[in-house]
């Protein structure tokens, strides 16, 4: 019984991550999810300052010091 | 990275700012923008990941953002998208600023 209790919790747990990791995917259209992330450049920059005044082109990379 | 560096003026002229984002240390960026004399700000998407993961581009075996590239206009509205596959080759400067011309066009 405690065995299957246990497998029981487990299916579940899984199932919520599963769940959670299900959430809309972004599309163009979509307005842009804002953030506020430390700058190589001047303290922080927030994308939704940018709005009115720039396009703005994001690139997401892997790692520092490498071609990627 | 290096190829938005020398390619800035190009961006500019379209009205459009570019950033890098990965899911490194500040420090570490640091590092890297001073060593490529980069024109342009890297974001710390650090430790969490939570821009990654909100743009779907978290890799969450590897702790790692994905190669992808996004495109906002001044309304603040997502108007490009490309997420690159493994070992796909890094999109051309040349189609980013197509792109961003289109949207200018409205």
């Amino acid at each position: 019984m405690k065995t299957f209790s246990f497998l029981a919790a487990m299916i579940l747990t899984l199932s919520l991550a599963g769940l959670s990791g299900t959430a809309a995917a972004l599309e163009v259209g979509d307005k842009a999810p804002d953030f506020d992330l430390p700058s190589t450049q001047e303290g922080k920059f927030k994308l939704s300052s940018m709005v009115g005044k720039k396009n703005v082109i994001v690139q997401f990379y892997v790692l520092d010091f490498t071609p990627t | 990275m290096s190829s938005s560096r020398d390619d800035y003026s190009k961006f500019t002229a379209v009205d459009a700012e570019i950033v890098g984002i990965s899911m490194n240390h500040p420090l570490s960026q640091k590092a890297f923008s001073d060593f490529l004399k980069l024109n342009f700000p890297l974001l710390a998407d650090f430790p969490d990941g939570k821009t990654s993961q909100a743009y779907g581009v978290f890799n969450a075996d590897r702790r790692l953002a994905g190669r992808s590239y996004f495109i906002i206009d001044k309304q603040g509205v997502l108007r490009y998208k490309k997420v690159l596959a493994p070992k796909e080759g890094l999109v051309p400067n040349e189609t980013l600023i197509e792109e961003v011309k289109k949207i200018n066009q409205g």
